[in-house]
């Protein structure tokens, strides 16, 4: 590339580090020395990309091998784009500045349903052929994985294969599988065969799907022989067999999670009702405190980073939490290393752990009581009383913080009025505690924040036969919550419910939703997670222009026999408990902690031992 | 004890912002082992100080640190120690130990010495510059916190000559006045000339600014702050 036209845009355009690499541990290598060039790609900024914790996993691990060269590329800004469409400058990767269309892959990891624009986007300004049927053999294999790609189905157009499960259990053996046939010099169709031999390696173009006249699907088959019908997510077993990196890129300008993420477990236990990450990511597999230690010492050294957070879905819940934390604070609070956990449960908020941690630096607070009343916060399995979080809240307030942050839900299965005054009246009971705990003396400075977002069912949860309120239903108990969340020292921010129900169409998306994605994009959608360039209107005629209707998708009940797009995706836990614990939320039924005693989710049948 | 510290900024990493240059600063300091102090409270920060901040897009050769230490270490070790951690384009070039009564080094500096290359077709460059300078004011409008102000620049400028001139770049020195007391980027002085002689600010023409060393003013004399640390 003309590293001149490179360096007079980057003149031109906000936070020019984004597209500058040369981070501290980047990894930088001779391209003409290896086999497999990989570009990361994530569909987001490099402030929100660069926080994602399997990007520095999976970017590491592929490093580690001699043959592959693993870079990174974000989506460019707006005013970015506009530099290098003008230019002509195609998409390039961070370490070489080389265009990523003349590398062997190219593989996005999916987070969230409002990235998709993104996606053609990136492959559009890289010069990729859209669509799998366009690309010719000199074209990268575009490849996807993530929490989205387990319902990839929207996106099934544009991608040549999809990883279900950890990436770190796949990755090498399809880059194994890669290596074979590059040097053998097969046909595209070949490698992908060959691919799909993998376990956890999906690739649509070999499914064929059928559609009942009403519009739901009736059935998603394999087109030739040799290919499964089913396929599973693949898992670690042992996460301190498993790699982790021992080092991890220090970026220049201020990320959104700038510290060290230390994996202390993966999965969930709890199995809130609402919750895909709950489903999808078990069995829990727990890291031991001694490997803990190991990595936060050459983590912390190799990188200098101020703070560590210990990361998971649920970091209260892992079994020595106690140990690790005062272990971790003997060994490196004299270098003035903060400690964060960053998804606190009430209920299991201990007062000695947290002045453990503040000894350093002291970090916000955020709960998520999640719903207003004990009864919905029943019917969704959150496990978490009134009396848990109003004696956390306590706790915090002598220990001397002033603000916090509540999130709550709108819209959940069965929720009535009852349920969106209780999120009011949590919010008083918190204010009041702030009150018990200072005797009202810095009165001025508490701030309670009540964040709402509108509930999205998703695949794979007890939630998956579900309606999604309307958009007009969520905006009127945006406007009751104004109206009783009218509170001195109290702050009510919501998300656009707008997003919300595009969210929800394509969470539980199929196939024909691909032209709808490509229309949008045509239309200028992009970014759509962020407000300043969502454009509503836009996607609505998208949808107009192509035939289909988004309420479909969003807001209708399914029956306990339909088919799913994602019916022939198998993440271990299977539908049948899954109904079971929707016919139990619709009773108000809790399903305890799965650590108590098993409720035969079915994960089990992937060898996952759950502790 | 407390250490001068003279480090450059090079062209790979000329577009972090100076923020992002202290905290990558912060975090080598830790990678390297260096007993920095902290100041108290519930956020402690190490105590490092930097000289006047250089703007994002130029490079140097000539910037300034501060650091206070917890222990006594050898400047030659301080120098090794974090040119063995640092990412590329950022080099320590040297060291000395200061008295803990120095004054700031924002303080203390008042002047930069800068190369500036432009890519420019006009031919009689020093006569343009001669012009330029000969201007008892050239007021300029910066915008700050308080909104818009004029300010005249040519106090700012104590040289601005032509050192070198090639068939389309032509490299330009000059000394402007850097630090707390008064202060003049030297992009928007590039920009002020370019305009004095009929060019649009584009950015084309800008080759690049280069920061080479930065003054302070003792005893009648220009000295760097090594130097005086040095005494």
């Amino acid at each position: 590339m003309d590293k001149s036209v490179l360096d007079e845009i980057l003149r031109q355009v906000s936070k020019p580090v984004r597209y500058m690499g040369n981070e501290y541990n980047m990894v930088e290598k001779d391209p003409s020395k290896v086999l497999i060039r990989f570009a990361f790609a994530f569909p987001d900024v490099y402030e929100v990309g660069m926080s994602h914790l399997g990007m520095k996993i999976l970017y590491h691990l592929m490093n580690k091998r001699e043959d592959t060269y693993c870079e990174r590329v974000f989506a460019p800004w707006v005013d970015m784009e506009q530099k290098m469409r003008e230019k002509r400058l195609p998409l390039f990767a961070l370490e070489t500045k080389d265009p990523i269309a003349m590398f062997d892959f190219v593989g996005f990891t999916l987070q969230y349903e409002m990235c998709y624009t993104n996606v053609i986007n990136m492959l559009d300004l890289a010069g990729i052929p859209l669509r799998w049927w366009e690309r010719e053999e000199h074209h990268p294999f575009v490849i996807a994985g993530g929490p989205c790609a387990y319902n990839i189905e929207p996106l099934a157009d544009f991608f040549d294969l999809v990883v279900m499960g950890d990436g770190e259990e796949v990755i090498n053996e399809l880059l194994d599988v890669y290596r074979q046939w590059k040097m053998q010099g097969g046909r595209r169709q070949d490698f992908l065969m060959a691919a799909a031999g993998i376990p956890g390696v999906y690739v649509p173009r070999f499914y064929d799907v059928e559609y009942n006249p009403d519009g739901t699907v009736c059935s998603i088959k394999p087109n030739r022989e040799g290919i499964s019908p089913i396929i599973r997510k693949r898992v670690v077993r042992d996460l301190d067999k498993a790699y982790y990196p021992e080092t991890m890129i220090v970026p220049y300008m201020d990320i959104v999670h700038d510290r060290i993420m230390l994996e202390v477990f993966r999965g969930c236990t709890r199995g809130c009702r609402f919750c895909q990450a709950g489903i999808i990511y078990r069995p829990v597999r727990e890291r031991s405190v001694p490997r803990l230690m190991e990595l936060a010492e050459k983590l912390i050294s190799n990188t200098g980073y101020e703070e560590l957070s210990l990361s998971s879905l649920s970091t209260s819940d892992y079994s020595d939490l106690e140990k690790l934390v005062k272990q971790l604070m003997k060994r490196f609070a004299s270098q003035k290393v903060s400690f964060s956990l960053p998804s606190l449960r009430l209920d299991s908020f201990s007062r000695e752990l947290i002045e453990e941690m503040i000894k350093v630096r002291k970090a916000g607070l955020t709960f998520a009581p999640e719903a207003g009343t004990q009864r919905l916060r029943d019917v969704i399995n959150k496990g978490v009383t009134e009396n848990d979080l109003l004696n956390s809240a306590r706790q915090a307030f002598e220990l001397g913080w002033d603000t916090v942050k509540l999130y709550f839900m709108i819209g959940l299965p069965t929720e009535t009025r009852e349920d969106l005054k209780g999120i009011a009246e949590l919010a008083k009971k918190v204010k009041q505690c702030y009150f018990d705990a200072t005797l009202g003396q810095r009165a001025h400075r508490l701030r309670i924040t009540i964040s709402v977002a509108s509930f999205v069912p998703k695949p794979f949860t007890p939630f998956q036969w579900v309606a999604q309120d309307t958009i007009e239903d969520l905006n009127d108990k945006i406007d009751f919550l104004k109206d009783k969340l009218r509170i001195k020292s109290v702050e009510f921010d919501w998300h656009d419910p707008r997003l919300s129900f595009l969210e929800a169409v394509f969470a539980r998306g199929d196939r024909r939703l691909g032209k709808v994605l490509l229309k949008a994009w045509e239309m200028g959608c992009k970014f759509d997670g962020w407000a300043e360039l969502f454009k509503y209107d836009t996607w609505l005629k998208a949808f107009e222009e192509t035939g289909i209707d988004p309420e479909f998708y969003a807001n209708r009940v399914r029956n306990k026999e339909e088919v799913f797009p994602w019916s022939h995706i198998d993440v271990g836990v299977t539908p049948s408990f899954l109904w079971r614990e929707y016919q139990k939320a619709l009773k108000g039924e809790l399903t305890p902690d799965c650590r108590v005693r098993c409720w035969g989710c079915g994960i089990t049948r992937l060898g996952g031992l759950c502790q | 004890m407390r250490m001068v510290v003279k480090y450059a900024k090079r062209d790979r990493v000329k577009y972090i912002s100076h923020l992002d240059l202290m905290r990558t600063l912060h975090r080598a300091l830790r990678r390297a082992g260096i007993p920095v102090a902290f100041s108290q409270g519930y956020n402690p920060q190490p105590k490092v100080a930097f000289g006047p901040p250089l703007p994002v897009g130029m490079t140097s050769e000539g910037e300034y640190m501060d650091i206070v230490l917890d222990l006594e270490m050898n400047p030659k070790e301080f120098c090794h120690r974090m040119n063995s951690v640092l990412p590329q384009g950022i080099t320590v070039l040297d060291a000395v130990a200061i008295d803990k009564s120095f004054p700031s080094l924002m303080s203390v500096i008042e002047r930069a010495l800068y190369h500036i290359s432009i890519k420019t077709p006009v031919q009689s460059i020093e006569e343009a510059l001669k012009d330029f300078l000969s201007q008892p004011v050239i007021n300029i409008t910066k915008s700050g916190k308080k909104g818009e102000r004029t300010v005249n620049i040519r106090p700012m400028i104590h040289r601005l000559e032509t050192v070198s001139q090639g068939k389309e770049v032509v490299v330009m020195e000059a000394v402007l006045s850097a630090g707390s007391k008064e202060s003049l980027n030297a992009e928007q002085m590039v920009c002020c000339f370019l305009e004095f002689i009929g060019m649009e600010d584009d950015s084309h023409c800008f080759a690049n600014i280069h920061r080479l060393e930065m003054f302070l003013y003792k005893d009648n004399a220009w000295i760097t702050p090594l130097e005086l640390g040095r005494g």
